[in-house]
């Protein structure tokens, strides 16, 4: 019995051609029993690890391969010239192949690629090729570039024909093979692979439609004509072939000459760090002990030598060596630079000892209890992962050192595949099937999140869709089956591949979007089943805050701190954080974070480990917040549930749970809870942790819930309690949250804590010198220095720097704001300013103008910030002068001479601007206001509807009604809240944390998504000295704002409810279209979801 | 004096759309909020709304997805300003019966000069309540103005006006009229209002006092002139803006008169030769086409009688033109004679220019393509395009749907979809298929032997199978399984076009065999 094999076919990762996941592919293949099946996607490699993981489980022999298609020449105009389907034989001409795309991938745009007969000669050795001909009788065009091919290809060289039940077909193969024949290039049969199965049909033709941008209904011949171009077992292959039967024979044959395996890439560590006269684990040790020896000044602790010892130990037996000093090379690039470069590390190997001796980590290791092994185990050979957090701002110089130390050969980043989520799925498909913009819009919002079929027809009814309609199931269908498939590649946040050898040898690089960036066609999942080393080089805004908040402290202070050197466990610092007295703080300035903080009352640097792990979607899903809260607070004992004595040691969860109480909080909890409750080999948990982090793109967990929950009942736990467990495993596959993380990121949790506890003017300075970035505007940030003592002056043409700076000659610093606060001013003009002032103030607007030489544009916008009080003029003085200014570069001899260019003028007297209008001015224009908060003008009408301030909150009892009215500042609706949304409202006194149940959303949904100015009628909650306001009621008073600037110019009177209603006029559109909302008073809210 | 009126049709865009849709038969929903939207930088933002979304706090410039949030039921649909800027032009048109100076003050105005006019309608007020009346029927809400100059009843309109009360300032009233409102009235950028406002200059009445020198100097227009300044003179009528009529629509069309009535078809068909020969003269400098003729007589008792005719394609060729319209001249009563004729293009069309044969001058109808169409005109003028159709190719693998039958005279001009290349497709297509019995290899071979309309025929030659799928699309549930289509010969050289739908091995019952064609 002959055999077949597939050598040529499409996996999805040809975007929008291909129908089928390579997992799908494979499993097919082997269903089929073909003798082999390789992939050739065009111009591409990307799929080729997935295909070859899911053949290793599966037992199939495949083959990686590539689609070539050739243009005539390598620049425009691109013709077309022919494809080959291209398969290596060894190691040798596989780099060969990957070399060859990445050099068309580096050639094109990002996505593209560019290739020439020229490129495929250079790099033929090794490989066998197969010409792919045009559909439709081979012709004279095409037999002459089969000659050409001939002539220039030595290697050996097939003809792929397919037999796809097409017209004429059978003339066809026939010619093909009277062409084979004469080129000597035997004829072989493929399938010409779409799909694994004659089902995918629709979602083929959908794809196409997408890539089309057509509807279905208008594709047409863009489609294809039947659905023939899936996987087919070797009988059918014959039938079709009938009389050519040997070139099914043939693929046979040639599946045994390709042996080749991405199995071979054995993956070496770049040994660029290394001295010539040492070995790797020679130089990292005497990198580590002389580290410890600087760390540890009065003599290394007995605890901490022993760590070393042990983990170097474990380094050398896994030979990690180079990764630590790779990691290590990047860190200490980072600190060498003229002005280092903040950065932290992070990840399973970053906290431990070693670590934090080559100073990848501040986290010292004796603070937290971290067992090194649990992170670099040796049953699992995954190599380490290190991700190291630099500056935000200046984490591209980082990217390029590794660039220039690596060269772009050895060096590239990860990809990341953009897969189709739910509402991008619908919103293709629905649009590809011609649905309309707005029920493909009803549609996606219905499918967000995934509810269960019932769920879905409830919603559908709700929206007026009608759940019977075949179109629309059909959609539903096609989108579900469509989440998952990637899209296109992107590149990772900063996963950075380094290699020793040539790195376009393992895999192409491509182009990025971005300029100066080269991607490999892999993501992070490819390169860990394959072992290959990764940093994550990740840009971090908080690190760039207190790299600029040190150097504020040390030049008004004169105090030089780093993140290794501030002083640890300050009880003021925990105080503070009791109170939840953290705006601005690192990972704990959200609401959600500033509610559990009274509650969880840290109180050393653990605690702060625990605090940034507790608040995710990991533990509220699996309900595991509540538990702990208790048993921290004593309220419940601290219990251990045990399996049966007949399977296991009672106390096998203690050593799992022990330091949180027994409540799961950390991933590796998780993990390691499936491994000792639940029996789980290292291969399920691997499983298990793949599932998890590809959640959403495949169904497996499923299964792996039945299996874990099943085996903890077996083993004599309750079921409730493996449930919650599992739900816990679940909300980590979507934001899993390590305790080696957590760790540090509470190290910088409690450093910026620290500077704002102690340093409260340069903490703010560096938040507001590094925006954006964090959780609250400007506003937020200047009002709590402020209500921390800080003095803070606005920014002004004769005090400011660009940059907020800290002056005065008093005991504390005065929070001087920059330039940079001024809207719209560009950083070279707001620098310029500062620079060429020196130590001579400005003394008119003509001298600033010839002096910095920048625009009246720019002169306007420090006018209308009111940045020339130091002259004694307010904005609408200084405003008048700009606009005065000759728009005229100044000219050097007046300039010479102080002369404007025109005579002067008159005096005008214009009308004097009232106290609210200047603070709706500042809003506008500074997004602040130190004048005055907006809420203090409306007090009066607010009492008069009797409205509570919001300092008096503080003083009410529980359940008391009241009403509140403010700012909106955030709107948050956390998916793990089912549909509560949260509001912060802000008023002259304080801030109001609003809570709207699901059904007080839906009366008042238009005032609480809309609303800037809210009133909330409602209950209070005391709970831990946490307020919140239960709304009942909530009225949209946007319109209010008006009041503050009246401009009161409706010509006929009106009355003035209607007045109100219809807003009233002064922006450039007249009255009707008109709203308040348009007139930008104060700063949009941050909403989140 | 002068006198202009400004319509300003604050929701000209959605109700635009609500009287196209209730035309079609499918109106919006009245108590529904709706929106038009557009493409932003930041996905799609609203354009226009109507007055339900508006009463919910809705507005334009809003982003889509933050309206949905907040009014979950929200009806959109993508705007066309296009199609909104025609359809003013339309309505700008139409308002041409009250005077023959109008403009169109885009997006969502029209200016008329009505100089001279109102009188006829009994005075200034009710010449306005006939305005806004006859709009109101449309479904458009207007607001409006009557002032002595464009600039001021345009800032008027928008910014004074209530519903339902217009605006009228007397001769000279200008200056007063425009005091209170808001400086935005004056038509100035955004920028520059809001720095107006900034200053403390909010109302127009706020400018009166000042320099006129510190107003140019500070306030200049892209073009450096001084923007506020000329936008205040222009409005105070210092400075005369002319109203820019539209163009007049291109009309193409000929008359003759003659010094003695025709009483012939001779006479009249000569007549129509001339005509026709400068009619195509017009026609061609403008590079148009007519698809449409019209030729009117004037009987000598004051009636009149046309004939009409339609073209294929766009034509400018006189001879076929006046083939076109001569036989139908046989038939028309001529009265006591003709004394005068108009020829029209009523409608037309761009025609590409086509090259002509150097050999042959003037080139030969049946070389460039156009005798085909001479001759499909020629066929269906008889009787109006009832009995012929034209085939269109339509893109889709499916034979009997490959193409469609249009009128002859069809407007669209859309090029043909390619046809992929090398299908064998029978000259004659059966609708529907018939059904066959056959004797075919199981389970997917050629067949032998078929019997169609009773006659046996035995299969020498057979060519396939030529898979083609069902459109899935289109029959969402009973999409049937796929054909397989043969080409096959008889044993006297017949070719015919057989499928079998679906497979032996796979259904329960056997599948169907059909013939769905004859070759040549």
């Amino acid at each position: 019995m002959t055999g077949f094999a597939e050598l040529q076919a499409f996996t999805n990762f040809t975007f929008l051609e291909g129908g089928s996941h390579p997992e799908e592919l494979v499993g097919q293949a082997k269903h089929l029993g073909l003798a082999a099946l390789a992939v050739t996607d065009r111009n591409s490699m990307a799929g080729l690890v997935r295909a070859h993981a899911s053949a290793k489980a599966n037992g199939v022999r495949f083959i990686p391969g590539v689609r070539l298609d050739l243009m005539q020449s390598e620049t425009p105009p691109l013709i077309g010239f022919a494809s080959l389907l291209a398969w290596p034989r060894d190691r040798a001409a596989y780099g060969r192949l990957t070399r060859l795309v990445s050099r068309g991938q580096r050639r094109a745009a990002k996505g593209k690629c560019i290739l020439t007969l020229d490129d495929v000669a250079e790099f033929q050795d090794g490989s066998l090729f197969a010409i792919v001909p045009p559909p439709g009788m081979p012709k004279a065009p095409f037999l002459a570039v089969m000659t050409e091919i001939c002539r220039r290809i030595d290697q050996p060289t097939y003809l792929a024909a397919s037999m796809l039940r097409k017209a004429g077909e059978r003339a066809r193969l026939n010619a093909l093979a009277e062409a084979a024949r004469k080129h000597r290039t035997p004829l072989i049969a493929t399938n010409d692979v779409l799909y694994h199965h004659p089902d995918r049909r629709m979602l083929q033709d959908v794809l196409t439609c997408i890539r089309e941008k057509c509807t279905i209904a208008e594709a047409g011949f863009r489609l294809e004509v039947n659905s023939e171009r899936h996987l087919k077992p070797v009988e059918e292959m014959l039938q079709l072939f009938r009389g050519q039967e040997h070139a099914v024979e043939r693929t046979v044959e040639i599946a045994e000459r390709l042996s080749f395996s991405l199995a071979e890439l054995h993956y070496e560590y770049p040994d660029e760090p290394v001295p010539a006269h040492l070995t790797p684990q020679q130089h990292l040790t005497e990198l580590t002990w002389a580290g410890a020896r600087e760390r540890y000044a009065d003599g290394i602790p007995a605890k901490v030598r022993a760590m070393l010892e042990k983990e170097l130990a474990l380094i050398e037996k896994l030979d990690y060596a180079r990764y630590f000093l790779t990691v290590h090379d990047i860190v200490r690039f980072a600190r060498s630079r003229e002005q280092p470069i903040l950065c932290q590390g992070r990840g399973s190997a970053a906290n431990s000892a070693v670590c934090y001796c080559l100073g990848v980590t501040a986290v010292d290791p004796t603070e937290i209890d971290l067992l090194f092994e649990r992170f670099l185990s040796e049953e699992r050979k995954e190599p380490p992962d290190i991700d190291v957090d630099f500056e935000h701002e200046r984490r591209e110089e980082v990217i390029q050192y590794l660039y220039d130390r690596y060269g772009r050969e050895r060096a590239g980043l990860a990809a990341t595949v953009i897969t189709y989520r739910g509402r991008s799925a619908v919103r293709e498909v629905g649009k590809a099937m011609g649905l309309s913009e707005d029920v493909t819009a009803a549609l996606a919002s219905i499918l967000w999140g995934g509810p269960s079929q019932e769920l879905t027809e409830t919603r559908l009814k709700e929206k007026g869709l009608d759940p019977g309609d075949p179109l629309l199931s059909q959609v539903i269908a096609l989108a579900e089956e469509i989440i998952g498939f990637p899209r296109h590649l992107s590149q990772h946040v900063g996963g950075f591949v380094l290699t020793k050898r040539r790195l376009d040898e393992t895999v192409p690089i491509g182009n990025a979007a971005m300029e100066d960036r080269t991607v490999i066609e892999w993501d992070k999942d490819d390169i860990d089943e394959l072992g290959i080393l990764k940093v994550d080089v990740l840009g971090l805004g908080m690190l760039t805050c207190i790299r600029k908040c040190f150097a504020l402290i040390a030049g008004w202070h004169g105090v030089h701190y780093t993140l290794a050197t501030v002083p640890r466990e300050d009880p003021e610092v925990y105080e503070m954080l009791c109170r939840a007295d953290s705006i601005g703080v690192f990972q704990v300035e959200s609401r959600a974070q500033m509610n559990m903080l009274p509650r969880l009352r840290p109180k050393t640097f653990y605690d702060l480990v625990i605090e940034v792990a507790i608040v995710r979607p990991g533990p509220i899903q699996g309900d595991m917040v509540h538990p702990y809260l208790r048993r921290r607070q004593g309220l419940e004992p601290e219990d251990y549930p045990a399996p049966d004595p007949a399977f296991g040691n009672r106390d096998e969860l203690y050593a799992v749970l022990g330091k949180t109480k027994g409540v799961p909080l950390f991933q590796e909890q998780a993990m390691k809870l499936a491994m000792v409750a639940a029996d789980f080999t290292p291969g399920e948990l691997n499983e298990l942790r793949k599932a998890m982090a590809t959640f959403k793109r495949r169904g497996t967990i499923g299964r792996l819930e039945q299996k874990m929950i099943a085996r903890m009942v077996e083993r004599g736990y309750e079921r409730g309690f493996a449930e919650r467990c599992f739900n816990q495993i679940k909300g980590f596959g979507e934001y899993g949250f390590p305790e080696s993380h957590a760790a540090s990121f509470a190290h910088l949790v409690y450093v910026s804590a620290w500077i704002k506890c102690h340093y409260p003017a340069a903490f703010a300075a560096g938040l507001l010198n590094s925006q954006p970035m964090g959780f609250y505007a400007p506003a937020q940030i200047v009002r709590d220095a402020e209500e921390h003592g800080v003095a803070v002056n606005a920014p002004d043409v004769n005090r400011s720097d660009f940059d907020a700076t800290l002056t005065g000659s008093g005991p504390q610093p005065v929070l001087q704001l920059g330039l940079r606060s001024v809207d719209g001013l560009k950083e070279t003009d707001g620098r310029l300013v500062a620079t060429r002032r020196g130590d001579r103030p400005y003394d008119s607007l003509t001298a600033l103008r010839q002096r910095t030489g920048i625009a009246v544009h720019s002169i306007e916008r420090l006018a209308a910030a009111d940045a020339f009080r130091s002259l004694g003029i307010d904005r609408r003085q200084a405003l008048w002068q700009a606009k005065a200014l000759s728009r005229a570069k100044p000219l050097p001899l007046f300039a010479a001479q102080g002369i404007e260019g025109q005579g002067s003028e008159g005096p005008v007297t214009l009308p004097e601007m009232p106290l609210a209008e200047q603070v709706v001015n500042d809003y506008q224009t500074l997004k602040l206001s130190l004048k005055g908060h907006p809420m203090r003008f409306l007090r009066e009408d607010c009492r008069a509807i009797g409205v509570t301030d919001m300092a008096a909150l503080k003083g009410l009892r529980n359940n008391a009604l009241v009403t509140v009215a403010g700012v909106v500042l955030v709107r948050q609706r956390p998916g793990s809240a089912e549909g509560v949304v949260f509001i912060t409202l802000e008023d002259e006194f304080a801030i109001a944390n609003i809570v709207v149940w699901p059904k007080t959303l839906e009366t008042y949904r238009a005032a609480v998504m809309g609303a800037r100015l809210m009133l909330v009628k409602g209950r209070v909650q005391r709970q831990d000295d946490i307020i919140h306001v239960i709304a009942q009621r909530i009225e949209d008073l946007t319109h209010w704002l008006a009041r503050l600037a009246p401009d009161d110019l409706l010509v006929n009177p009106v009355a003035r409810a209607d007045e109100v209603k219809r807003g009233s006029p002064g922006g450039s559109r007249p009255a009707l279209n008109r709203h308040p909302r348009q007139n930008r008073i104060i700063p949009k809210s941050r909403d989140f979801q | 004096m002068r006198r202009i009126v400004s319509l300003w049709l604050p929701l000209f865009p959605v109700e635009q759309l609500m009287r196209a849709r209730q035309k079609a038969g499918e109106p919006l929903p009245p108590e529904a909020p709706f929106a038009l939207v557009t493409a932003g930088a930041k996905g799609m933002r609203l354009a226009a709304i109507n007055r339900v979304a508006q009463r919910l706090g809705l507005m334009p410039g809003d982003r889509l997805a933050d309206a949905r949030a907040r009014v979950p039921d929200l009806l959109s649909e993508i705007h066309d300003a296009k199609k909104d800027e025609a359809a003013l032009l339309g309505l700008a048109r139409w308002a041409e019966r009250w005077s023959p100076s109008i403009m169109v003050d885009k997006p969502d105005g029209i200016t008329l000069d009505a100089t001279g006019i109102p009188h006829l309608f009994g005075g200034e007020a009710p010449f306005l309540d006939t305005i806004r009346g006859r709009l109101s029927e449309l479904g458009l809400t207007v607001r409006l103005a009557l002032a002595g100059n464009p600039a001021a009843t345009r800032g008027l309109s928008r910014f004074a006006t209530r519903e339902g009360a217009p605006v009228i300032v007397p001769e000279g009233g200008e200056r007063t009229a425009l005091a209170r409102l808001p400086v935005a009235a004056l038509g100035l950028s955004a920028d520059t209002v809001t720095t107006l406002k900034r200053l403390g200059l909010k109302r127009i009445l706020d400018l009166y006092p000042l320099p006129r020198s510190a107003l140019a100097r500070r306030f200049r227009d892209s073009t450096l002139s001084g923007e506020v300044l000329q936008k205040l003179d222009a409005a105070l009528g210092l400075t005369k803006t002319p109203l820019v009529p539209l163009d007049p629509p291109p009309r193409f069309a000929v008359r003759q008169s003659l010094d003695e009535p025709a009483i012939t078809a001779e006479v009249v068909a000569f007549l129509l030769r001339r005509m026709t020969k400068q009619l195509s003269g017009q026609l061609a400098q403008q590079g148009c086409g007519s698809t449409r003729l019209t030729l009117k007589l004037y009987r000598v008792d004051g009636s009149r009688v046309a004939v009409q005719a339609g073209l294929a394609s766009p034509s400018t060729d006189s001879e076929h033109m006046a083939r076109l319209l001569e036989p139908k001249l046989e038939g028309t009563d001529l009265g006591f004679g003709i004394e005068a004729a108009t020829l029209e293009a009523s409608e037309t069309a761009a025609v590409e220019p086509l090259q002509t044969s150097l050999a042959e001058a003037g080139g030969s109808p049946l070389r460039d393509g156009t005798a085909l169409a001479a001759l499909a005109d020629r066929i269906a003028n008889r009787d109006d395009g009832a009995r012929l159709s034209a085939f269109l190719p339509v893109a889709s693998h499916l034979p009997e749907r490959a193409e469609r039958p249009v009128s002859p005279f069809r407007k669209e001009r859309s090029p043909a979809p390619a046809i992929p290349p090398d299908l064998p497709r029978p000259l004659l297509l059966l609708a529907p298929p018939e059904p066959i019995a056959v004797i075919a290899a199981v389970p997917d071979g050629p067949p032998m032997h078929f019997t169609w309309r009773r006659a046996p025929h035995r299969v020498m030659k057979a060519d396939g199978p030529e898979r083609i799928d069902s459109e899935w699309w289109r029959a969402l549930q009973k999409a049937g399984p796929a054909r397989d289509y043969y080409l096959v010969e008889d044993e006297i050289g017949r070719r015919y076009w057989l499928y079998r739908q679906g497979l032996y091995q796979e259904a329960e019952t056997p599948p169907a065999w059909f013939i769905h064609g004859l070759f040549p």
